[in-house]
């Protein structure tokens, strides 16, 4: 069985403009790209349209990507910029757009849906940098060294954010009454 | 009892404990310590420590139901915007090659065209070279005809064809020069002719070869100028002080 392609080699062919590269590239990162959007954006629409628009943005950007950098952080530091743009373009416009409670909703999970879509709510009423910063690291486990990066602040300020996001998470959750429904961690660790 | 928000003053152990869970969500802590000591004793820790043990094992590579595949779309997108983003490169390209051509044949032009004054002006001005031909009884169709015109153009260094433009140069603006300053006023006709312009014609002693009778043109060098035009050489001559240098009984 033929190994898959690396980042580099994939990159290297999509810069000559190999088609089969190109698809293997968009196969191997639109699902991911297009579950961030949809977290970030809330709007599966809006997030089809950006996963299209990174791709094509990375594609006519790959000779600034630095091979000796995984590719992944890469393309999703795109897609964050690209989500936070039309976040911005959203809050300046003046009708109001119905997002999504339920988009994200997860496949089989043994602890349900239930905390899942309370943890969804509790993101949604979250600032927009707590929100994202969140969700790139618990989601997306990007470290906070590339979630500073993607999203152009320091570590610190990601950090700060990451901690106040998750506190207003435990405190939605508590008020909720959703911990009880939870199994209990101490006998499945 | 819920437990004190983060913002809010939090009692010491559960101050620590908040700490402890933060690194634990970091991935910094085993999950058993968040479970022991102080969150067996506190209820609202332990809701908090089975949340965050939650948190880490429910998002993390949370794929989308219902995920549409784009990738057709995208790689079409992506290889017409290529092609069209090469088309447009390309047309730059000729469109810079065509402005360089446009730039660089004149200046070519020009330099062999730089030639020719040299090879005419060596044989003498180019009134001269025409009144030549003029007399010449052959035409130019003939003279193209004659065998020894028919001879292959010599190819010519770029190094001797500048050298040959720039002496044509200095060559032709020296000729202009001395044609120039031949016709300019010495300082002799100057003198003369401020005298008779300025002052009154003197009166006839007698001699009819008088100076005084003798045409303008005769006494000055210069040919004979209307009035107004001599009003202005008068003026001028007065206004640089010359005139008055030479001006009798001042």
């Amino acid at each position: 069985m033929k190994a898959p392609a690396t980042d580099q080699d994939l990159v290297k062919r999509c810069m000559h403009g190999d088609a089969v590269a190109m698809r293997q590239l968009v196969e191997r990162f639109q699902q991911e790209i297009f579950g961030l959007s949809v977290k970030l954006l809330r709007h599966r629409q809006d997030a089809e349209d950006v996963t299209q628009e990174v791709f094509l943005r990375a594609f006519r950007s790959l000779h600034t990507w630095d091979s000796q950098r995984p590719l992944r952080p890469w393309i999703l530091t795109i897609a964050v910029n690209r989500c936070r743009t039309l976040i911005g373009k959203r809050s300046r416009r003046p009708e109001s757009l119905h997002l999504h409670e339920e988009v994200a909703s997860p496949k089989d999970h043994p602890n349900g849906n239930e905390l899942y879509s309370e943890i969804q709510a509790a993101l949604a009423d979250l600032r927009e940098d707590y929100r994202t910063a969140f969700i790139l690291f618990h989601e997306q486990s990007l470290p906070c060294e590339q979630i500073a990066a993607s999203m152009d602040r320091p570590i610190g300020t990601i950090k700060t954010w990451l901690h106040r996001a998750r506190s207003a998470i435990f405190d939605r959750l508590q008020s909720r009454g959703v911990v009880d429904a939870l199994p209990e961690a101490r006998s499945t660790h | 009892m819920n437990h004190p928000s983060f913002e809010d003053e939090i009692p010491g152990e559960c101050e620590q404990f908040e700490l402890l869970l933060q690194q634990y969500l970091d991935g910094h802590l085993p999950c058993e310590r968040i479970f022991e000591g102080h969150a067996e004793l506190c209820h609202s820790c332990q809701q908090r420590a089975q949340i965050a043990y939650s948190i880490l094992h429910t998002l993390p590579g949370q794929e989308i139901a219902e995920f549409p595949d784009q990738t057709d779309l995208i790689v079409n997108r992506a290889l017409a915007e290529r092609s069209r983003s090469s088309r447009i490169r390309n047309y730059r390209r000729s469109l810079a090659a065509v402005a360089v051509a446009g730039i660089l044949i004149p200046v070519l032009l020009q330099t062999f065209r730089w030639q020719r004054p040299a090879e005419n002006l060596s044989e003498g001005l180019p009134t001269q070279v025409a009144e030549r031909n003029q007399n010449d009884s052959r035409s130019p169709v003939e003279e193209n005809q004659s065998p020894e015109n028919v001879s292959a153009p010599k190819v010519r260094p770029i190094v001797q064809v500048l050298n040959n433009a720039g002496a044509t140069v200095t060559d032709y603006s020296r000729r202009g020069l001395d044609s120039a300053t031949s016709l300019w006023p010495t300082s002799e006709k100057v003198d003369n002719a401020s005298v008779v312009a300025i002052t009154d014609q003197p009166a006839a002693v007698g001699h009819d070869d008088s100076l005084s009778r003798l045409p303008t043109a005769v006494q000055t060098g210069i040919e004979p100028v209307s009035n107004s035009a001599k009003n202005a050489w008068n003026l001028l001559m007065r206004d640089t002080g010359l005139a008055r240098m030479q001006k009798p009984n001042s």
